[in-house]
């Protein structure tokens, strides 16, 4: 069955948040500070305008051929083999991304809430409904999407709120102490976070009117960004140079808060918060996942690849890193280089190819 | 009819899926525990003392309306190599699991503390289960006897009562309060030191374990216990780190007849500022903006002047600046910076507390420290005069 499926905007906003933030507010914060220090906020900031414009690039490149993804278009560009390639690429990136994001899952319930609980078990937990949601379509996702990302983002703001007492805003100087060195290391360590509106490749062609995506891409950008400042600032503020030593800083921070006289032990909110918004995140990059192999291999009924892609995730996350340390470490040793090179470096190079091609081809008219 | 069937079987299958999680942990195989005390043995291990809630008891309590001669709490000795290990000893005496989730207070012991902690503090900060607001006092003597002291009982829990006196003394400038969190920011800052408010036992007649205070305040180097800053002291301290809320102050006017009068901090605000010329760090000045009012005057005062307001205010000033520069003396003769003077530098120039960094130690002795402090009384009480006394 081809995808008939249509979302809306609010939809769309709703994806392209849940896809960035999640993960982006539990791991985040310490990967920035163990570079940018105080400054994580000015890296944030930086690395937004490079979100804007690995953004723009592929709404360009998606205006260019409407109704297609970028496993379909590709070819066009760069020929039928290269195409192969490229769309082979996005295959291995979504099914990659998708198992360090079931992984740092997993690790999250295992580390500081159930830690006899076997991996395996939070992975079969999650993979299941994702399957099943994958099956449903792409609407049926985006609606969960729209259901949950108000809620997250309520529990968010209400955390730093009831923490505000806690916070000394005088450990976020001195700013740019070491000038802007750290602070572009820092923002480095985060795009591979910030160009996740690669999911547009794929989902581009489901909206209902193309013609507002790039505004509406940019306003998730804008929130997604805002929101993660908020918490890193409030993080920095309340525990200062400790949170280089966290492995989850915003739990902690959840965990540490005492307001209106008992109102503490706020953990089981952020579990909350995980679960729905990584599960939604999960389950928009199997989608995409999906997707992808089936256009690449030109299967019309893209549902057959839901549950062998499940479980080749489930086997993956499980198999690839023995620990949290190794997962860390492969985070920034080859996450980073090879999510932005397929992230942002393809679409550029498509972009540019076909802006050439096509100048070229009117020319010769 | 066969939807229904299935629809049934569905939920029958949930219940296998919600009956709980892998990592439970039933009530009946855990002890809650309220309070620990860790004191170091001769032979260098350590010896907790474990605060166990006998909630059986608390239900009896609850039940009858009488408190029981006995507490609801009972401390459990034991020893072991590490906490770890002395919480898994724990079980050989009780048959239960230490659950460390509802621990309010830690009780450091003297002798440990002058040893360091920095082997404990690991523990407390990665382990799950232990909670980062749980405040932190060290033993003047040994930790155990401070959980077995007599409070006054308004809180059936002893370790509670520890708790709330800190909150309390902490809300009227007594003492400092310090969790777990405030400890590790203050020792991994720029000046490695840190302090701990100290509690102390004192033998009264008909008590059997002797009564607890909270007393005193122990600074530490690289999680070592270097020195007792005495009360007041321990005020200085508030006053410099910005963190009085309330506090009395006592002030002799007028000065010849050497008669008091007490004022009542209500609000103040200290800000430490560097003052740097030349790239090089001339003094600190520490600014001080205070108001508050008279709690308590005498007969040769008369409020309805402001002249003689303006002047308790200005007595009040040099009494609270004294009070601050004797602290930082004591601090310099231990050589601990546990004020935030270097990190208000780094906040001010990072570029030369890098070039600093590594002499801190002589140039925080050298250092000329300025007191600035400006109070403002602002309101008077109920009455204005004082009464006389006849015979006077």
């Amino acid at each position: 069955m081809i995808e008939q499926g249509k979302i809306s905007y609010k939809q769309l906003i709703s994806m392209i948040v849940m896809t960035i933030s999640p993960t982006a507010i539990l791991y985040l914060p310490t990967i920035t500070y163990k570079e940018a220090k105080q400054d994580g906020w000015i890296s944030i900031l930086i690395v937004t305008i490079y979100a804007f414009l690995v953004a723009y690039i592929i709404i360009n490149l998606n205006k260019m051929f409407e109704g297609k993804t970028i496993i379909q278009y590709s070819g066009k560009i760069v020929g039928k083999y290269f195409g192969k390639v490229i769309g082979f690429l996005y295959c291995v990136l979504y099914i990659h991304l998708n198992a360090t994001v079931i992984r740092e899952f997993s690790e999250v319930l295992a580390g500081p809430f159930m830690p006899e609980t076997p991996l395996l078990f939070f992975t079969i937990g999650i993979m299941l409904p994702s399957m099943y949601g994958v099956y449903k379509g792409i609407e049926v996702i985006a609606r969960t999407a729209q259901i949950i990302f108000p809620i997250f983002l309520g529990a968010v703001i209400i955390i730093i709120l009831l923490g505000i007492s806690d916070m000394d805003f005088s450990r976020l100087q001195p700013i740019l102490a070491e000038g802007y060195e750290p602070v572009l290391k820092g923002a480095s360590r985060q795009i591979s976070w910030f160009s996740q509106t690669i999911i547009l490749t794929i989902i581009t062609p489901f909206t209902n009117l193309p013609k507002k995506i790039g505004k509406m891409t940019y306003i998730a950008v804008i929130l997604v960004s805002i929101m993660i400042i908020l918490v890193n600032i409030s993080i920095v503020a309340t525990f200062g140079g400790e949170v280089e030593l966290m492995n989850y800083p915003f739990l902690s921070f959840a965990r540490y808060i005492s307001a209106i006289g008992s109102l503490e032990r706020l953990d089981s909110i952020i579990m909350f918060l995980w679960i729905g918004g990584v599960f939604i995140k999960i389950v928009i990059l199997h989608y995409c996942g999906v997707i992808a192999i089936s256009q690449l291999f030109s299967v019309k009924d893209y549902r057959i690849f839901s549950i062998p892609v499940g479980i080749i995730l489930i086997i993956l996350s499980n198999i690839l890193w023995g620990s949290l340390t190794e997962l860390k470490e492969s985070i920034k040793m080859i996450n980073v280089p090879y999510n932005t090179m397929v992230q942002a470096g393809i679409p550029t190079v498509l972009i540019i190819i076909e802006k050439i091609k096509r100048r070229f081809v009117h020319n010769e008219k | 009819m066969r939807n229904k069937v299935i629809l049934s079987l569905c939920i029958i299958l949930q219940i296998s899926l919600l009956c709980g999680c892998w990592s439970k942990k039933e009530l009946d195989e855990i002890s809650i525990l309220s309070g620990i005390g860790i004191d170091n043995t001769d032979d260098d291990k350590l010896l907790l003392t474990m605060q166990v809630i006998l909630h059986r008891e608390m239900k009896i309590e609850s039940q009858s309306g009488k408190r029981g001669e006995e507490r609801p709490t009972q401390n459990v000795e034991v020893i072991g190599d590490s906490l770890i290990d002395a919480n898994r000893n724990f079980i050989l005496q009780t048959g239960r699991r230490g659950y460390w989730s509802h621990v309010s207070v830690i009780v450091i012991g003297e002798e440990l503390a002058k040893k360091g902690i920095s082997p404990i503090l690991d523990v407390l900060e990665r382990d799950n289960e232990i909670r980062q607001r749980t405040l932190v006092l060290v033993a003047k003597g040994e930790a155990k006897e401070i959980l077995m002291g007599e409070t006054i009982d308004l809180e059936v829990i002893q370790a509670y009562n520890i708790k709330d006196m800190i909150r309390i003394a902490h809300n009227d400038g007594k003492s400092v309060k310090v969790d777990l969190r405030n400890y590790f920011l203050m020792s991994s800052k720029e000046s490695y030191s840190s302090f701990i408010p100290g509690i102390n036992i004192i033998q009264t007649n008909g008590s059997r374990n002797g009564n607890i205070e909270l007393k005193d305040t122990g600074i530490f180097k690289e999680n070592k216990l270097v020195g007792w800053f005495n009360e007041t002291e321990t005020r200085g301290l508030l006053w410099i780190l910005d963190d009085i809320q309330s506090c009395i102050t006592e002030v002799n006017y007028p000065k010849e007849k050497c008669n008091s009068v007490f004022i009542e901090v209500l609000r103040s605000r200290t800000k430490v500022e560097p003052v740097i010329k030349n790239n090089t760090l001339e003094k600190i000045v520490l600014n001080v903006s205070a108001s508050g009012k008279i709690a308590q005057s005498n007969e040769y005062v008369d409020i309805t002047k402001t002249k003689v307001i303006s002047e308790i205010g200005k007595a009040t000033e040099e009494v609270i600046t004294k009070k601050m520069i004797g602290t930082i003396k004591k601090g310099k003769s231990l050589n601990v910076d546990i004020f935030g003077f270097g990190e208000a530098i780094y906040k001010k120039n990072p570029k030369l507390w890098k070039e600093m960094e590594e002499y801190w130690e002589d140039i925080f002795l050298s250092i000329p420290v300025e007191v600035n402090v400006n109070m403002e009384i602002k309101r008077t009480g109920l009455i204005s005069k004082s009464k006389k006394d006849k015979g006077m």
